[in-house]
């Protein structure tokens, strides 16, 4: 103070003689200028000795916490009153200024003991972050809707030739209808036209076509400028060959098809036909001979599909008929091609079948699971499976006959069909359409693998740089070894069930990755930053909005409180008002003489 | 540096500024007032900024500060990458990626926008009073760089020329031309030649067709500059060139084809009957046309006739009287008399237009026919004599009234003009008659009761009609027979028991007696014949629909005892047994399907292996496959794939390029059967399933 009031002083002396030296110049030229640059230079030169500061203040809710996360527009960032914080480091460049930083909730919590109430502002916090903040009361100021694909789902792991589908759907803010498109290899595979500002869901479909893994891509086009751009990464599953196991009483056109069909496309196949009594023409194809005259159970154990017609499990003895349904019961697929309505065999028996006066060729067969028409047959169809509660249509007209059905019998499944020439597709050129109804049956009724381990990630699509769970199952109780790039993975075994483990690990680059479990590789995909950001926002709203939802906390009302700020002015403007007040009084004077 | 940038800009801009207005003050210019203001300036900055001690420790604390991203982890960076711990080293992966930051030098970026404002104002005043030239010298117009056409094709750097001459074939009649183009698009057949002139002499010289065909080029001159090579190109494909075994790029050969004469007959239909009293003539229209001219076209004739055994072709060749001179299109007509061609009734004329064009290619047209009625065919009684036949009169009677029309013209002479009136009519009433027969068959309405309608319908059966009708059945009597078939009392069209086929053509019948009837009432009798013969042609097509042909058979076999089957000795009969394995031979589906997931995982750069050259070769094949047959739309594939294979790095481009080709190649599949996976079964899961099954 002693030292300001100095200071004032001499400058206030200064001043005084300058004045005295303006008013008893000679010309007095511009002497009201004069004399207010000279109060102007004086008052900078003091400033410039005594620093200037301003105060400003805030209102503030006592006990509340303002914290900003991702997602808030410069708008509401305006409107929101007290002090603003933000946890997210990425955030740093856009608040600022304009917020303060915590670099941990948790500690600034135990910090400020009177914080209670937490409003969140934008897309949310993390899910481990809401943790933590469980016994506050949290109001969610969720922002608007992001654009962008908001939800995306498909398989990851297919099988070769199968079809591939996308499912989301799209926020378009735009006022313009855009155009989604899958595209991968170079080409654009499938698109969808999406209309202006709406959510509108989208289905897109694909044929596999390639051996691997391959990263397909999402591309949201308005025009030709691409607006979002996500990955879809898939890869193949091996194909494991069925083994199929057939028994005829005669050898049909549908046998004879079936069987070549089948051996041209490499299955290991074991085919059967009455002859005669006791009698049987038997084919080998793809696989190593065995003595079939007779069907036990052991025979039974490895093969994956039975495909046997009405008339010869009728003919089979007792014994045999146990031992198919033993085989069945433990997991074998059971295909019956029937042909006669009222049989009494306990295999087909569950199948009613009807014959209906329908004269009309048969069009309109589709394949119900995937709603996937078939090319017409050239001649009529009169018997049917009457629907049933215990049975699941595989196969049907458009009408909803039903031509083939499945049916739960223990582990396995049991698949009547009552289409007796498919093979009349196959002489008419339609190859796909018999590779699809009899891939569709096969499918339908094939003993499920065991896969010896399961591996699955935690987080649906995890991300690079977060933590990343892997949930693995083994055949037995002993600990796996898990390799994941050079390093091994400690597991952790489940309390209740012995052969399931957990593991963990950060991954550090995005793309394809490979874990292995006991010498067993597993493909996997990581995720950047980038990818999927408005799929992400939009799943970290809603998780936000549940927590808020379940955790109502109430709180006593609070009061406000003002916290002040003081702000210095820099001293390098009064440096610069001062040089050039010193400047013009010195340049007055001479241009003044000169004139 | 940007420190040490800040402080020269700064004290630079003060000493010039403050040196200047010293100078323009004094008068006379004193430079050492530039240096010692400079030194001033530069000492007190530096007091303030101690930029020597600036150093690592400085900066990461300065980034922390900056940085909350970077999670005052920067220190970390600093340490060797052996030295750092398992945590330290998941950190430093973290902060890693936010590497390089943004905007580092954001926050002292205005510090030095004030610097500079320094300089610039110091070095402006400067100037000023230096009276320095304007600023005019320095904005020179940026010249505008010559538009540089982009060569779509890449020459060898040994080529210094070369020019094409292309000779297409006579046929096409287009002038020789030359190009200084190596992507070819030529007529089928033209013939090729290449003049190149290397700019050093060349010890090989080679031309390379569709990555097989190699042909060795020999030097026109004598020190082995200019080469020339002549080939006449007949199929698609690409080439390169390859001098001192330097492969060139791949240049494509298209290729004009010439399609053979397109015929259209557009009159007559395809199918044509000439009924008796038509004219036995038919008037032929055609359109022809052709890509470069037709020189030839005439009608093939086949006459056939004769019947059973007994039946003779002759053929004839009917010319068109034009003459066609290499025109590009025609329209061709041809009037043919059917008499001439010594056509009889019962006789058919099957024919087709041939054509020939400039190139020599032969073309012909579908095959027409043309035939005319037999009337003695028609009146044969063969097809009623045989066999089942449920309504024969009427056949009969239309037979009966052509026959009678035919008397009653050839007696047209002798007879009175009254009583030919009369005979007319009469035979007028019995075409009437006769369709009024016909016409209950469709239901239509009865004028005069005949045939009646049958009112014994009782009301109390119903729709049962398998009751037995009490009144004996007259034999013969239609009415009596189709009312046990049919059903009477809703539409009467629809009680019948004819399918809707077999209704259209008594419909058709019956236009053709209404058409007879109006003739002989009219006293017309030559112009009623043909509408007779038609309606009689018509009723014999139905008689032979509704026949059904059953063979007499005179072989008669044992009745089967049933409990003999299946009994007889079969100890010597082997079963047949057969082992087969399926080789299949051709992979390369396979290999490309596997190649077009190695594509996908280089796109993020990696180079190819030694593994993954071998796969990339084998693509290669069928890309050039493909290339030979398709080459406008896999050359730039095959051309990909070939840089793909010799850079290290792959391009992003070249790989879709490649992608997409293969994608094509593969093409949709078709689905298999494969195995679904289930999860893994836990022994008591098991144990508990196979409980719950008891329940």
């Amino acid at each position: 103070m002693g030292f300001g009031t100095f200071v004032i002083g001499i400058c206030m002396v200064l001043l005084a003689f300058l004045i005295y030296k303006e008013i008893k110049r000679t010309h007095r030229h511009w002497l009201t200028g004069r004399i207010v640059v000279s109060i102007v230079m004086i008052a900078c030169f003091a400033f410039l000795i005594l620093p200037l500061s301003f105060e400003t203040s805030l209102q503030n809710k006592k006990g509340q916490l303002n914290l900003i996360t991702d997602g808030v527009s410069a708008d509401s960032l305006a409107k929101i009153k007290g002090i603003k914080y933000y946890t997210d480091p990425l955030l740093a460049d856009q608040l600022k200024q304009k917020a303060d930083f915590i670099p941990d909730l948790a500690y600034y919590l135990i910090e400020h003991k009177d914080v209670q109430n937490i409003e969140v502002y934008g897309y949310g916090l993390a899910a481990d972050e809401l943790k933590k903040l469980k016994n506050y009361k949290i109001t969610f100021h969720p922002s608007a809707m992001p654009y962008g694909i908001i939800s995306c789902n498909w398989t990851e792991k297919l099988h070769e030739e199968e079809t591939f589908t996308v499912q989301g759907s799209f926020h378009n803010t735009l006022n313009k209808a855009i155009q989604l498109k899958l595209t991968g290899f170079g080409t654009a595979l499938d698109s969808v036209m999406l209309p202006a500002q709406k959510l509108s869901n989208f289905n897109l479909n694909h044929q596999i076509r390639q051996k691997g893994k391959a990263l397909l891509e999402l591309i949201a086009l308005n025009g030709k400028d691409t607006l979002t751009k996500e990955i879809i990464p898939v890869q193949t599953i091996t194909r494991v060959p069925l083994r199929v196991f057939m028994l005829t009483s005669f050898p049909s056109f549908e046998y004879n098809f079936l069987k070549k069909w089948l051996y041209e496309n490499q299955y290991p196949l074991m085919v059967r036909s009455r002859i005669s009594k006791d009698k049987y023409s038997v084919d080998f194809l793809n696989r190593n001979s065995s003595t079939i005259n007779s069907i036990q159970a052991g025979l039974l154990e490895k093969e994956d599909v039975l495909i046997i017609d009405q008339q010869e499990l009728e003919n089979i003895s007792p014994a045999e008929k146990r031992a198919i349904e033993q085989a069945v019961t433990k997991g074998m697929g059971l295909i019956i091609w029937a042909d006669q309505p009222g049989a009494n065999t306990a295999l087909i028996n569950s199948f009613k079948l009807t014959t209906l006066q329908v004269q009309d060729k048969l069009t309109n067969l589709f394949v119900l699971d995937r709603e996937m028409a078939l090319a017409s047959l050239p001649s009529n169809q009169q018997l049917y499976i009457s629907p049933s509660s215990r049975q699941q249509a595989v196969i049907a007209s458009k009408e909803q006959h039903l031509v083939a059905a499945e049916e739960l019998y223990g582990n396995g499944k049991i698949v009547a069909t009552t289409l007796q020439n498919s093979y009349q597709w196959m002489l008419s050129g339609q190859q796909r359409d018999y590779a699809r109804y009899w891939s569709e049956l096969i499918n339908a009724a094939a003993r499920k693998q065991e896969p010896g381990i399961t591996l699955q990630t935690h987080d649906y699509r995890p991300v690079v740089q977060h933590r990343l769970l892997f949930q693995i199952e083994t055949a037995d109780t002993n600990v796996p070894l898990i390799q994941y790039g050079e390093k091994h993975l400690a597991v952790k075994q489940n309390l209740l069930f012995p052969n399931s483990w957990e593991a963990q690990t950060w991954p550090l680059n995005s793309g394809w990755q490979t874990l292995s479990v006991n010498q067993r590789d597993f493909n996997f995909f990581v995720y950047g930053k980038a990818n999927w950001k408005a799929l992400r926002q939009y799943e970290l709203l809603e998780q936000n909005l549940n927590f808020v939802r379940q955790h109502q906390v109430e709180v006593a009302n609070t009061q406000e409180t003002t916290t002040v700020y003081r702000h210095e002015v820099s001293k390098w403007w009064f440096f610069i008002c001062f040089v050039f007040a010193i400047g013009f009084l010195w340049l007055e004077d001479r241009v003044f003489n000169r004139g | 540096m940007i420190e040490l940038f800040r402080a020269l800009a700064l004290s630079l801009g003060i000493a010039l500024l403050i040196g200047s207005l010293f100078n323009y003050w004094h008068g006379e210019p004193i430079y050492w007032v530039y240096y010692l203001v400079f030194i001033l300036a530069a000492i007190v900055f530096l007091s303030f900024h101690p930029i020597w001690k600036i150093d690592e420790k400085y900066i990461s604390r300065y980034l922390d500060n900056q940085f909350p991203q970077l999670e005052d982890s920067s220190a970390l960076l600093l340490k060797e990458p052996n030295e750092l711990g398992l945590l330290e080293g998941l950190q430093v992966a973290k902060i890693v990626q936010h590497l390089p930051l943004q905007q580092v030098f954001k926050p002292i970026s205005s510090k030095i926008f004030i610097a500079l404002a320094w300089l610039i104002a110091g070095a402006g005043v400067f100037m000023l009073l230096e009276h320095v030239p304007s600023l005019r010298s320095s904005s020179l117009k940026a010249e505008q760089a010559p538009k540089h056409k982009v060569s779509v094709e890449k020459v060898l750097p040994q080529v210094a020329s070369y020019h094409l001459s292309i000779v297409p074939p006579t046929y096409t009649g287009n002038a020789p031309r030359e190009q200084t183009q190596f992507t070819l698009k030529v007529e089928t057949g033209a013939k090729v030649s290449w003049n190149i002139r290397t700019n050093k002499p060349v010890q090989s010289f080679y031309m390379i067709f569709n990555g097989e065909e190699k042909f060795k080029l020999n030097p026109t001159g004598a020190n082995a500059t200019e080469w020339s090579f002549s080939k006449q190109l007949d199929k698609q494909g690409f080439y390169q060139l390859e001098l001192d075994g330097v492969k060139s790029d791949l240049y494509q050969i298209d290729i004009i084809p010439d399609f053979p004469v397109n015929i259209k007959i557009l009159q007559p239909k395809p199918q044509t009957v000439i009924d008796v009293g038509m004219p036995t003539q038919i008037d032929l229209k055609a359109l022809l046309s052709d890509d470069y001219g037709i020189t030839e076209a005439f009608i093939s004739a086949t006459r056939a006739s004769g019947k059973g055994e007994s039946v003779s072709f002759t053929e004839k060749k009917i010319n068109f009287n034009v003459s066609f001179k290499g025109a590009k299109s025609l329209t061709l007509n041809k009037h043919i008399d059917l008499k001439n061609l010594g056509m009889k009734p019962g006789d058919e004329l099957y024919f087709f237009i041939q054509a020939k064009d400039n190139k020599g290619q032969q073309s012909r047209s579908d095959v027409y026919t043309v035939s005319i009625v037999d009337t003695a065919e028609l009146m044969s009684m063969a097809g009623m004599t045989s066999g089942v036949n449920l309504v024969p009169e009427y056949f009969r009677s239309q037979r009966q009234i052509i026959l009678d029309t035919e008397k009653l013209l050839a007696e047209k002479a002798s007879i009175a003009v009254e009583e030919f009136k009369k005979r007319s009519n009469t035979l007028g009433i019995d075409q009437k008659l006769l369709r009024l027969k016909y016409g209950q068959f469709l239901g239509e309405e009865n004028e005069t009761e005949i045939g009646g309608d049958h009112d014994d319908h009782n009301d109390n059966d119903g729709h049962d009609h398998g009751k037995q009708d009490t009144q004996p059945e007259k034999f013969g009597d239609v009415q009596a027979l189709m009312d046990k078939y049919a059903h009477k009392h809703d539409i009467a069209e629809d009680a019948t028991f004819f399918e809707p086929e077999i209704k259209a053509q008594l419909k058709a019948v019956l236009n053709e007696m209404w058409s007879a009837e109006l003739k002989l009432r009219t006293y017309a009798p030559e112009d009623a014949l043909p509408f007779e013969y038609k309606a009689l042609r018509l009723l014999k097509d139905l008689q032979q629909k509704s026949r059904v042909y059953v063979a007499k058979t005179t072989v008669k076999t044992a009745a089967i005892k049933p409990e003999k089957r299946l009994t007889g000795e079969l100890k010597e009969i082997t079963a047949p047994q057969q082992n087969l394995h399926y080789e299949l031979k051709d992979h390369t589906k396979e290999e490309l399907k596997l190649l077009l997931a190695l594509l996908d995982l280089h796109k993020n750069g990696k180079p190819f292996s030694a593994n993954d050259q071998a796969l990339l070769q084998s693509g290669e094949k069928q890309i050039i496959i493909a290339t030979a047959s398709h080459p406008a739309s896999y050359l730039p594939a095959l051309k990909s794939l070939r840089r793909l294979s010799a850079q290290k790095l792959p391009a992003l481009n070249d790989l879709n390029t490649v992608s997409n080709a293969i994608y094509n190649l593969i093409g949709t599949g078709t689905s298999l059967p494969q195995a679904q996976t289930k999860g893994l079964s836990k022994k008591l899961a098991e144990h508990y399933f196979n409980h719950l099954k008891g329940y």
